[in-house]
């Protein structure tokens, strides 16, 4: 082995570092849970876990500093720690196959953690009785869809991240026949009529409705019963010219429409969205309470699944710690409103979805090894002693 | 060569960090494109759900047809053009005539007329100049803007460019018709160029797709309607969504019956609801709803005591322009800025109620004598609104 190798491995092999590991994260924890009350669930999970460094602002500027390792930072050296430690002490044998299960187990379980932060997309429906829904969306993310509506039978969509509209550079796609320029962005803004105010802010829109309004920014809310108006200023430009700036926002619900070459498309700015090969009809909406109080006893969603290939098309009743499981995601029952007339259902999909219940399942089943071995050994012993007088 | 030992250690971390740095990249949300299925504007969908209407309904846009002068030759429409035609004399000179949309208003006019003038190479003119400039012109489609420019003739062998421009708003769009070509050309079009925008017909705005345009002139959606409801009085163009606070949104709106006498506008961009009200249909009636209370009722009275140019008043002095009335469960506040003086010329009654987060303004505002008269079935009116 090289300098490197055996460098590497001496580092990778500390107790020392595991130690100082934990501690690291304890704190990082510790930290997290106090933040909780200014940044909420999500806000702390971005910040602290999800992270490779913790950034603070240093008070009276912009200036944002590294100042504590993140959850994704610390998990990149306990993963190897944990790997090497168990290479270099253990040796495989099947007297030792319970610690090297448990260890499998815990490698995986961390393993997977960091598959479920990077893959899981946790989104929503909402849906009246009656209604028919073929996507989720984001709690979180938003997105510009560009909408060619010109044909007949399908809508093509062109779906724009926010984040590509918080650049300076021009958003190029095969399918649109002009660039996006993106002018100012705003992850939290508010719209009010221009008309309506004694000194109008000025508007930087030169067609669609944002002539008419003006923006607010907001500062960015972290809070879980409050939304984020994500809204950004757009300039449609062609090979002939541009097309207007157009202001785009969560809070407009109805496309703004663009006409050129002969056809249409709609701009609008909302939640990003996951469609389904198949589609989702609420039938009916049920929510029951505990007699003669208004603690709910059950809530549950009778839905009719219709896939696009025709192979399933049947009643599913969804209801508290009954998913359904479909098409690789998870449709939870989480929400009401409306007085009962609306259903409101939490979709998971998350890849890695079983390998915590894997991992798991290893640790139970190297831990049983582990004190099962002891425990035969010990009974050994024990036959084996000599009896006392 | 390694580096020497110490550096070993800090060179692999770093290398570490960049590699996972360079997969924590790759969540960066990409760009994606994909193909759904037709489906009704949710917006309306939404509406109706909560009006329990389930027809689904798409919107089409108004889309003009005109007479093409005989001696005008049709050419690809391309880039942002709507139409195109050419106009060509004997001497290989010709006029190009384009008809071109923009969505909202198009911009404002001066910077329109501005652009205009830099087409023809004349200097931009101010705001005051720039009424002298623009003339209208009454058309079945509405009233056109128009501008007639010309640049002076540098030498002989360029010859003087002249530019006939009109504009018309239309269903939340503004249509843009242009000529322009050599003076002494476009001179002799000018008539004939008149008489293209006089042909000018817009279809019905916003008919629903699969039923016909019902006549009843309401923005409730009839119970029954084998045939598809009528929505074309419900907004036609971006909207804002209702319940715009910090907190979560949704786009319910309010309903009513008006009058089968007024005439329903197209509904412009922020108005929920547009009238043409009274003999002539002199005096514009207005529904519009934003989020919060916009002030509270001391600003929005004087906001239209500015708009109708009288002084505005302090707390005190609120009583005597207000009332109160209730229909249907909802409280309205009510001004009249008449209340005082009778005689001033303009004159506006509104009314403002507070629905989910919003103040829905029902504001009619013209001459004095005429909102006088309209008055009381304004409040008539007032009393057909209703939650969905």
């Amino acid at each position: 082995m090289t300098d490197l190798g055996k460098g590497l491995v001496r580092f990778f092999n500390s107790l020392r570092l595991t130690v100082a590991l934990l501690i690291l994260s304890i704190l990082l924890i510790f930290a997290a849970t106090l933040d909780q009350v200014h940044l909420g669930v999500w806000g702390v999970q971005e910040k602290y876990f999800r992270s490779f460094l913790v950034f603070a602002r240093i008070r009276g500027s912009d200036l944002s500093l590294p100042i504590f390792p993140g959850g994704y930072l610390l998990a990149a050296f306990l993963l190897p720690n944990l790997l090497v430690a168990h290479f270099c002490r253990f040796r495989l044998s099947w007297r030792k196959s319970g610690i090297w299960l448990t260890h499998i187990g815990l490698i995986l379980l961390l393993v997977g953690q960091g598959l479920s932060g990077l893959l899981q997309r946790d989104n929503q429906i909402r849906m009246d009785i009656g209604q028919t829904r073929r996507y989720s969306e984001s709690f979180r993310e938003a997105e510009l869809a560009v909408i060619d509506v010109t044909r007949a039978d399908f809508d093509q969509v062109v779906a724009i991240p926010v984040s590509k509209l918080d650049g300076k550079q021009s958003i190029q796609n095969p399918l649109l026949p002009f660039q996006i320029r993106p002018v100012a962005y705003y992850p939290n803004a508010l719209l009010r009529a221009r008309s309506q105010m004694p000194s109008p802010l000025p508007t930087l829109a030169t067609a669609g409705v944002g002539p008419e309004l003006a923006v607010e920014p907001a500062p960015v809310t972290y809070r879980t019963d409050e939304s984020n108006f994500p809204t950004a200023y757009v300039e449609v430009v062609t090979t002939e010219g541009s097309l207007g700036t157009y202001l785009v926002s969560s809070m407009i619900v109805e496309p703004q429409e663009v006409t050129y070459q002969g056809r249409t498309f709609h701009l609008i700015l909302r939640a990003e969205r996951d469609y389904f090969p198949f589609a989702l009809t609420l039938t009916k909406f049920t929510h029951d309470i505990y007699p003669g109080t208004e603690i709910p006893k059950d809530f549950a969603s009778t839905i009719q699944l219709k896939s696009d290939d025709g192979r399933d098309d049947r009643e599913i009743r969804i209801f508290m710690n009954n998913p359904l499981r479909y098409g690789g995601r998870a449709f939870y029952q989480a929400g009401y409103a409306n007085n009962d007339r609306t259903t409101v259902l939490q979709v998971v999909r998350n890849p890695s979805w079983l390998v915590p219940y894997v991992s798991c399942a290893l640790i139970a089943l190297g831990l049983m090894i582990e004190f099962g071995i002891h425990l035969i050994g010990f009974f050994r012993r024990r036959g084996k002693a000599p009896s006392s007088p | 060569m390694l580096p020497p030992k110490s550096l070993l250690r800090p060179a692999c971390l770093l290398q570490l960090i960049a590699v996972l740095a360079a997969v924590a990249g790759c969540r960066d949300r990409e760009i994606r494109s994909y193909r759904t299925p037709k489906e009704a504007d949710d917006v309306i969908a939404q509406a109706r759900a909560a009006q329990t209407v389930e027809q689904p309904v798409m919107r089409v846009p108004a889309k003009p047809e005109w007479k093409v002068p005989s001696d005008w030759k049709s050419q690809t429409a391309s880039g942002m053009r709507f139409a195109s035609f050419t106009a060509a004399d004997s001497n290989g000179g010709s006029v190009d005539i384009s008809v071109v949309n923009f969505g909202g208003t198009g911009g404002d006019e001066l910077a329109n007329v501005n652009r205009w003038r830099g087409q023809v190479k004349l200097p931009p003119i101010g705001a005051d100049d720039l009424p002298k400039q623009v003339e209208t012109l009454a058309a079945d489609a509405g009233e056109f803007s128009l501008v007639d420019l010309s640049s002076a003739q540098s030498d002989a062998a360029t010859p003087a460019t002249r530019l006939l421009g009109a504009w018309l708003q239309r269903d939340g769009k503004v249509w843009f018709f242009k000529a322009m070509g050599p003076a002494a050309l476009v001179g002799a079009q000018k008539d004939i160029f008149l008489a293209f925008l006089k042909s000018v017909r817009f279809s019905a705005p916003s008919s629903p797709i699969g039923g016909s345009v019902a006549t009843s002139n309401t923005n409730d959606l009839p119970r029954v309607t084998p045939a598809g409801p009528d929505l074309s009085n419900l907004p036609t163009s971006p909207a804002l969504s209702a319940g715009a606070t910090l907190k979560a949104a949704s786009g319910t709106i309010l309903l009513w019956h008006a009058p089968s006498e007024w005439t329903v506008k197209a509904a412009g961009s922020m108005r929920k609801g547009s009238y043409a009200v009274g003999p002539g249909g002199a005096l514009d009636l207005s529904v519009t709803a934003f989020p919060g209370d916009v002030g509270g009722p001391l600003a929005n009275v004087n906001r239209w005591l500015g708009q109708v140019g009288l002084p505005p008043i302090d707390e005190p002095g609120l009583p005597q322009y207000t009332s109160h009335m209730e229909a249907n469960g909802l409280v309205f506040f009510l001004a009249d800025t008449g209340a005082k003086d009778p005689t001033h010329e303009q004159r506006i009654v509104a009314a403002v109620v507070f629905w989910q987060g919003n103040s829905w303004f029902f504001k009619l505002m013209g001459p004095t004598d005429l909102v006088a008269k309209e008055k009381p079935e304004f409040t008539e009116f007032l009393g057909t609104v209703h939650t969905p």
